[in-house]
């Protein structure tokens, strides 16, 4: 059922500073960096909101921290659950250990062992069924009922989104100046929070969204004037590759979001070496994007504008890309 | 600024202590911290995220600096602080691709042309940064190039010399990365940095002193190359007769200069010395639990901290730099 863009669940700055207070508890504040050859290059100047440097190496566990404190007391005794064989396991197992809560990941089969053992060390439960994340969802949607679990959405979840949003106060508070904030697009959570977190602080930031072009769901979505599902997707980098985004994060980036921007997969990867060879930070293919939209020049604004590239996470697997070679 | 010219000690250590004891002033170190930001960044303090750890230990990331290494620091304050009859000449030094890149940055802010005589070892990232931001690149055999350091002449160099470690203006620029330090880590107990000529050490070593003498800061060196280590054990400024050249290239020099001999005796607690194998190891670590890059002088200073000559409590590892081929870095993390 989709949900018309006039009831976007209004968050107001406050919710944003309760969350900050819950979230800043556990997790970090992370640094905002300066890139001389990205500010050369572009005429803009920026910052880079280093969230690889978040707990469990990108900023999902910002969202969990604050879904929790809403739970019942009862639901908190029965403990979290949720699907994913990437960031969102990790964030959701932090903060679940923070909260001394039961989670339960659910994983598909072949998921790479070391985010399998990752995710143990934070105290999940990892239970591994089916090859893709369809199936691995579906387990966790009959674990949910057989075992009375709460389930996490990894994006379409206004109180995880607000959670998420944290990270827009954090900008803000660093570098009140911002006229842009570039942010990567998978789901929409993120941009979905930092999106509406940033306009509460100042109305005039513009928000540019980047997905890859190889499975543009959002994009897509918000052309449409409704939520479509992708019939057949490409992009193959982890966090962006999303079939259908989230009805709420649909409405909040129809509403908030000023421009979203597409690259392919091959040119957020460049990216993603890019940063690794010049700004010496590890990139996780998701959190290169904003970096290939402002390299390839899609972001337009004024020279000189001030602007912060969200680099979601750092959670690569270094081997697999030895040879500086996508695939 | 005065400069001494000192001579080793004898190898007895009978001389009185102080006789020859060099010391940065600290008003020099504080008026390099009021300037050092119209280059450099302040860069953060993290943790590292490993719990098995001997100690705790904490990153200081200048790996993030603009030119990817700690050494603009002490460049734009030793160009900053050169008499402008000097500067408009043009600048030069001799580097291993980090401090190069420092003095080319300060001499294109100061708008005056650079060359650099480069040592062979430089991997090619360091050389095309260098090029980048303007130099003139000479690049010579390691020998040739440490002894241009020594001899503060090259033949085929021109304009003023910015020697890349031991004068005090580039030490105290150095030094203000230990007063950040101090900032963000008060109760800090141990602070531990690449040795190459001893520029980033004893400059932190030196802010210590002034402010919170107690802390210890001690060099690391790779195996391959380590006289300081071999000059504590002997009392004295030693070569090191065994020298090998590594990917370990921003750190690790032929000898411990009489100069910087002078400061280190007294200011640093010690040096470690750390395998190659250590180095790959704190490099993989870093990389996988916190998510930057350092090159083999940056993550040798982490191996140190790792095998707990540190000591306990907290220790700041410095990761001095991050300019390493991307290729060579992934080919060494990538084994297990």
């Amino acid at each position: 059922m989709s949900t018309p863009a006039s009831v976007v669940p209004e968050v107001k700055l406050s919710d944003f500073q309760e969350a900050a207070k819950v979230v800043s508890g556990f997790a970090y504040h992370t640094p905002l960096l300066t890139s001389r050859l990205l500010s050369e290059r572009t005429g803009f100047d920026i910052r880079l909101k280093a969230e690889m440097f978040q707990k469990g190496g990108s900023y999902k566990v910002r969202g969990p921290m604050n879904k929790f404190r809403h739970l019942s007391h009862e639901q908190r005794e029965r403990g979290v659950i949720c699907s994913s064989a990437g960031n969102h396991a990790q964030g959701v197992a932090l903060a679940a250990g923070r909260y001394k809560m039961r989670a339960v990941v659910v994983m598909a089969k072949n998921a790479t062992q070391s985010k399998v053992d990752a995710t143990r060390a934070y105290g999940a439960e990892v239970v591994q069924h089916g090859m893709i994340w369809d199936e691995a969802n579906e387990k966790a949607k009959q674990l949910t009922v057989e075992r009375g679990l709460t389930y996490i959405h990894p994006f379409d979840d206004i109180q995880l989104i607000t959670g998420q949003g944290t990270l827009g106060l954090e900008i803000y508070e660093d570098f009140p100046q911002v006229d842009v904030a570039v942010v990567p697009i998978g789901g929409g959570g993120l941009i979905s929070g930092v999106s509406m977190a940033l306009k509460a602080c100042n109305p005039r930031i513009k928000i540019i969204g980047v997905e890859s072009s190889d499975g543009p769901g959002m994009k897509k979505s918000v052309e449409a004037g409704r939520v479509v599902t992708l019939e057949k997707i490409d992009c193959i980098i982890d966090g962006l590759r999303v079939k259908r985004v989230g009805e709420t994060t649909f409405s909040i980036v129809q509403r908030f979001v000023d421009d979203i921007v597409t690259l392919p997969d091959k040119e957020i990867f460049d990216a993603m070496i890019w940063v690794m060879s010049h700004c010496k930070l590890v990139v996780e293919g998701a959190a290169a994007a904003p970096v290939a939209a402002l390299l390839h020049g899609l972001v337009k604004a004024p020279s000189g504008s001030k602007v912060v590239c969200v680099l979601s996470g750092g959670n690569v697997n270094l081997e697999q890309i030895k040879n500086l070679k996508w695939n | 600024m005065k400069k001494e010219d000192v001579t080793p000690p004898d190898a007895t250590l009978a001389t009185p202590a102080g006789s020859e004891r060099r010391i940065i002033p600290f008003e020099l170190i504080e008026d390099a911290r009021k300037h050092v930001y119209e280059a450099a960044v302040r860069t953060p303090l993290v943790r590292l995220n490993y719990s098995e750890a001997p100690c705790e230990i904490y990153l200081k990331l200048e790996n993030l600096q603009p030119i990817g290494s700690f050494k603009i620091r002490g460049a734009y304050n030793a160009v900053r602080l050169m008499p402008a009859s000097e500067r408009s000449r043009g600048v030069w030094t001799v580097s291993a691709g980090n401090a190069a890149q420092g003095v080319a940055l300060a001499a294109k802010k100061a708008g005056v042309p650079c060359k650099v005589l480069v040592m062979d070892t430089a991997p090619a990232t360091k050389l095309d940064s260098i090029r980048r931001l303007g130099a003139e690149i000479l690049k010579a055999p390691f020998d040739q190039c440490w002894k241009a350091l020594g001899d503060r002449r090259h033949p085929a160099m021109s304009g003023t010399f910015v020697h890349p470690f031991e004068d005090d203006e580039f030490i105290a620029g150095n030094a203000s990365a230990g007063l950040e330090i101090l900032e963000d880590l008060p109760d800090v107990d141990a602070v531990v940095a690449a040795f190459g000529g001893g520029g980033l050490s004893c400059g932190i070593a030196c802010a210590m002193q002034a402010r919170k003498p107690g802390v210890k800061v001690f060099a690391a060196e790779p195996e391959t190359a380590s006289p300081l280590a071999r000059s504590f054990a002997m009392g004295s400024a030693q070569d090191f007769p065994d020298w090998k050249a590594s990917w370990v290239d921003g750190c690790g020099g032929k000898s411990v200069f009489p100069r910087m001999w002078a400061l280190a005796r007294h200011a640093l607690a010690g040096s470690v010395v750390v395998t190659l194998e250590e180095i790959r190891r704190a490099m993989k670590l870093v990389a996988e639990r916190n998510h930057v890059i350092a090159e083999g002088a940056g993550a040798c200073a982490v191996a140190a901290a790792l095998g707990g000559k540190c000591g306990g409590g907290k220790v700041v590892a410095v990761v001095s730099g991050g300019n390493i081929d991307l290729s060579k870095f992934l080919e060494l993390v990538s084994v297990a």
